[in-house]
């Protein structure tokens, strides 16, 4: 896959470390990813996982309190955190745009809608004038689904449902033509019929436009339906990448098996031992394989053996190192947890 | 709590300072009166207008009083004084700034028009005429300024326990039937205390100021007591050849005051409330 | 026949009115709802925001009055406003809140969390009360160490955890649960989820579970009920609810989960259709807008009719179910 044409950007060996304390903390450790033009990647784990801080360093954006320790993050061939603020600013918000969790807190509260799309246009040269801003965020409410487009832009945030809001932080993302959306968990706070109306706009806009987006969240059902590939990511670490449908079809973590039991579902009942058991505990992991405390596989090796993502199968990767036995099905729990006592 | 400090450690300079000037005058306030090396009120204790020396380090006033001792038990009275007026002020004005917050029916919209209306009144002007009319004690001194600044108090802390009683953990007491005392004590006061304590410290610094003033308006302290208003209000006519008798009041009231200002920014900062620079007085 | 624990029984709920400075218009919020729960059941309630879920939450807990109807707990007519019920009916109906963060006071500790309800109910103190604390921790599977911990100090898993278990320490009957899960990441969601399914089964309670998500619902519920803006679309077990004829409204739900399956339906799924404009009439079917199947007309102006499909499962739309059922395919398999 690295033999393809040059990704739209490519994370390397990524560590970022937080003050915290009076002393520095590792939330990310070592992250590897690219993203290729057009394509979607997901980003999934769980609240501290480090994957909001990952994407947010895809706009060399230093979280005041944090530092990133080493990597490059290489954007359209340039090192964005070898760049400075002037030229990042300029980036930002046009070639790589953002949508956040929230989104009646990234909308201005006091000013409509409308004009604050007009001034993101204005601000990175996209408008020449007001008329032209006008017109063209017209344009944007329209594409993103919002009815009546002229009525919207006179409108305050709050006269907006949270869908509605939504599309707008979506419509000013998008008003630069970005190479690459980056968001995160722009559905969680919304309705799951409100999220599924959201996920079918993306995919539209993706299939019109042809950005690159990250898209990152906790669930992974929301990642099945929209994502080409997905890495999944727990204490700061990648533990796992593959395309969807094989990831899905063939989860090799034992991680990603949690997640993916964790899922709410219709089809058929969760089955209580894949569980994800305990929590992600940041200062008590093990120097070994992170995952080890709560893994249902693990061998008293885990806990000392540090794991690293390795080539499972071009172009899946694993960071245990018995992915192969559990997969099949040579390791299983009962073995395990009868090894561990 | 421990955030707390680790956040006053990191405080600028300038709040250290004004933290450790504060120190300097509780310390007096507490201890002054033992050491201080004269009785304030003792006539002659040296010759009427000496000037700074070592014998008096501030010199003497008019009476042959020497300034430094007076300024030492001053310090005990004027502070005495603020806290009573702003200890008061936040006793009742926090109190009622909950109860009202929680309530939010009628009682709390009348009430608040009221606090809205007496609020346009010039506290300075009205306190003159009380005070001319009722006499001036330090007891209804001290309730006249407790009841100004308890107006502002009870705006303050209301809209900040406006915030809290829509949290779900006050409807969960409302659900298990506690009472409105029981919610505003154990579950919204505590939330709110932190605003309580920046409160208390803002208004005492208004106090020293606005207490002075009526002193030095001759609506406070009686001579001869070492009030520092009065104090500077008494020296005035002298100002020109015993300017020490002046200034060494005026400048404990200004450290004073502006040490409790700066320490009171500093609390507002440790305990995450951000200036109280922008806030109004 | 057994007995409802709690009956809601058409109830009207208009929120707005006015105080003595300020006048809001009156607006209905929910129509004609009635539902039952039964002893040791759970009972959801779905839909999305503004559909008036929350609203019904409130009114059994007492937080609101309806404008038209009635509550019943064990009986006895419970319509009025929390501070007029007895203490034995604050103990016996709890409220668990969505947000762990918001319904936990953050200035105290664990053990004056779920003390308090322990004192104002049962009158317990001292060591007697200490060691009810450490119980109720053990039942949410959380260390005793944990009560002498301030909220910040937990995650949000376990804060709504300590939340579960300062409802259970009223002894309820009935726990009301608002969304509990959705604002928890799924992995925890999951746990949560399985904690009250063996608290229910251990302690005989019932719950009313609110929720969005068809799918959080679908292997804990006993019953549902659908409900799209302050009225009530249908209500079966879950094998009714899951199977066609759907609902249109239900429908929509259904292909709005996102299944961990990559050929899931949810993008091959249409958006609704053009909405209109024109909202329909107070009386009429309020999902008419959205609804892929509307007959204009008729739907925007005309209440939904009641159709009984079997002893449980009942439907309220204009098209007939029959008809439903030859439009519709199976969503889930």
């Amino acid at each position: 896959m690295t033999n393809s044409p040059s990704p739209v950007v490519a994370v390397t060996n990524l560590s970022v470390d937080y003050h915290e304390r009076r002393r520095w903390v590792n939330v990310v450790k070592n992250v590897s990813f690219w993203i290729e033009p057009g394509e979607t990647l997901g980003l999934a784990g769980e609240s501290g996982s480090g994957k909001t801080t990952t994407a947010y360093s895809l706009f060399a954006y230093r979280r005041p309190g944090s530092r990133i320790q080493s990597g490059t993050v290489e954007f359209e061939g340039e090192d964005l955190l070898a760049l400075d603020e002037g030229r990042l600013r300029r980036l930002r918000g046009s070639r790589i745009s953002m949508v956040p969790q929230n989104p009646s807190s990234s909308l201005t509260p006091s000013m409509r809608v409308g004009h604050q799309v007009v001034e993101v246009l204005e601000a990175h040269g996209v408008a020449s004038n007001k008329r032209e801003g006008e017109t063209r965020t017209f344009e944007l409410f329209d594409e993103v689904g919002l009815p009546q487009p002229r009525a919207m832009f006179q409108r305050y945030p709050h006269q907006l449902s949270g869908g509605q809001q939504q599309r707008v932080v979506i419509a000013l993302a998008l008003a630069c033509r970005p190479t690459l959306l980056v968001l995160d968990e722009p559905t969680t706070a919304l309705d799951v019929t409100t999220q599924a109306r959201i996920l079918r706009l993306l995919a539209r806009l993706r299939e019109e436009h042809g950005m690159a987006m990250l898209y990152v969240t906790h669930n992974l059902g929301v990642l099945a339906q929209i994502c080409d590939r997905v890495a999944v990511m727990y204490a700061g670490e990648l533990v796992e990448t593959a395309p969807t449908a094989e990831l899905f079809a063939h989860p090799r973590h034992p991680y990603t098996r949690g997640l993916i039991a964790a899922v709410p579902r219709l089809k058929e009942p969760p089955g209580a031992e894949v569980q994800l058991r305990g929590l992600l505990r940041r200062d008590e992991l093990p120097p070994g394989c992170r995952f080890a405390p709560r893994c249902d596989f693990a061998d008293p090796k885990c806990f000392t053996l540090p794991q690293k993502l390795t080539p499972a199968g071009d172009p899946y990767a694993v960071a245990c190192w018995l992915w192969e036995d559990i997969a099949s099905g040579r390791r299983t729990v009962a073995e395990s947890s009868a090894g561990a006592a | 709590m421990r955030r707390s400090w680790e956040t006053i450690r990191d405080l600028p300079a300038p709040y250290l300072l004004a933290t450790a000037v504060l120190a300097i005058h509780l310390l007096v306030a507490l201890t002054g009166p033992l050491w201080a090396p004269f009785d304030p009120v003792k006539l002659s204790a040296g010759p009427p207008f000496t000037s700074p020396s070592p014998d008096h380090l501030f010199g003497t006033d008019n009476f042959g009083r020497d300034v430094f001792s007076r300024v030492v038990h001053g310090e005990r009275v004027v502070l005495l004084l603020a806290f009573s007026a702003s200890g008061l002020a936040v006793l009742v004005g926090a109190s009622l700034g909950v109860i009202l917050a929680y309530l939010r029916n009628w009682v709390d919209e009348s009430a608040m028009r009221v606090v809205d209306l007496l609020l346009t009144i010039p506290p300075l002007i009205l306190s003159l005429l009380l005070l001319s009319a009722l006499g001036s004690g330090y007891v209804i001194m001290i309730s006249t300024v407790a009841f100004f600044f308890a107006l502002r108090v009870l705006t303050v802390i209301r809209a900040a326990a406006l915030n809290v009683v829509t949290e779900d953990f006050v409807t969960a007491a409302r659900l298990r039937g506690e009472s409105a005392w029981s919610v505003a004590r154990r579950e919204v006061l505590p939330n709110v205390m932190s605003t309580v304590l920046v409160e208390f410290s803002l208004r005492t610094g208004y106090a020293v100021l606005f207490i002075g003033g009526l002193s030095f308006l001759g609506f406070g302290a009686a001579p001869p007591t070492p009030e520092w208003g009065l104090m500077i209000s008494e020296a005035r006519p002298y100002v020109t050849n015993a300017p020490w008798i002046v200034l060494a009041p005026s400048l404990a009231l200004a450290s004073l005051v502006v040490s409790l200002s700066l320490f009171t920014e500093a609390i507002s900062e440790a305990l995450g409330l951000g200036s109280s620079r922008v806030r109004d007085v | 026949m057994t007995e409802a624990l709690l009956e809601v029984d058409n109830i009207d709920i208009t929120y707005g009115g006015r105080s003595l400075f300020r006048r809001r218009p009156a607006l209905p919020t929910v129509q004609g709802a009635s539902l039952s729960v039964r002893r040791s059941e759970t009972v959801a309630l779905v839909g999305e925001s503004g559909s008036g879920k929350t609203t019904i939450a409130r009114v059994v807990a007492g937080l609101h009055r309806p404008s038209r109807g009635h509550v019943r707990f064990e009986g006895v007519d419970i319509t009025n406003l929390v501070g007029d019920r007895s203490r034995s009916l604050h103990r016996q109906i709890q409220y668990v809140f969505q947000n762990p963060d918001a319904s936990l006071n953050p200035r105290r500790r664990v053990s004056q969390i779920l003390g308090r309800p322990l004192e104002h109910f049962f009158e317990m103190r001292g060591a007697d009360r200490a060691r009810r604390v450490e119980e109720l921790l053990a039942a949410v599977h959380l260390p005793p160490g944990y009560a002498s911990r301030f909220p910040t100090q937990l995650s949000g898993g376990e804060r709504q955890r300590v939340a579960i278990a300062r409802a259970l320490a009223a002894k309820p009957k009935l726990i009301v649960c608002d969304e509990v899960v959705s604002a928890l990441d799924v992995s925890v969601q999951a746990n949560i989820l399985t904690l009250l399914a063996e608290v229910q089964a251990s302690e005989g309670i019932a719950y009313l579970f609110i929720t969005h998500d068809l799918a959080v619902v679908r292997w804990i519920a006993h019953h549902v009920y659908v409900l799209y803006l302050g009225r009530i679309l249908e209500g079966g077990t879950p094998a009714e609810i899951f199977a066609p004829p759907y609902q249109p409204y239900t429908a929509m739900l259904l292909e709005s989960v996102p299944e961990p399956d990559p050929s899931g339906p949810l993008l091959r799924a249409e958006d609704p259709t053009t909405e209109s404009s024109v909202p329909p009439q107070p009386e009429g079917c309020p999902f008419t807008p959205r609804c892929p199947h509307r007959l204009d007309q008729i739907c925007e102006r005309e209440p939904p009719p009641h159709q009984r499909l079997g002893d449980t499962h009942e439907i309220w739309c204009q098209i007939p179910a029959g008809e439903l059922a030859r439009r519709q395919s199976v969503v889930v398999s």
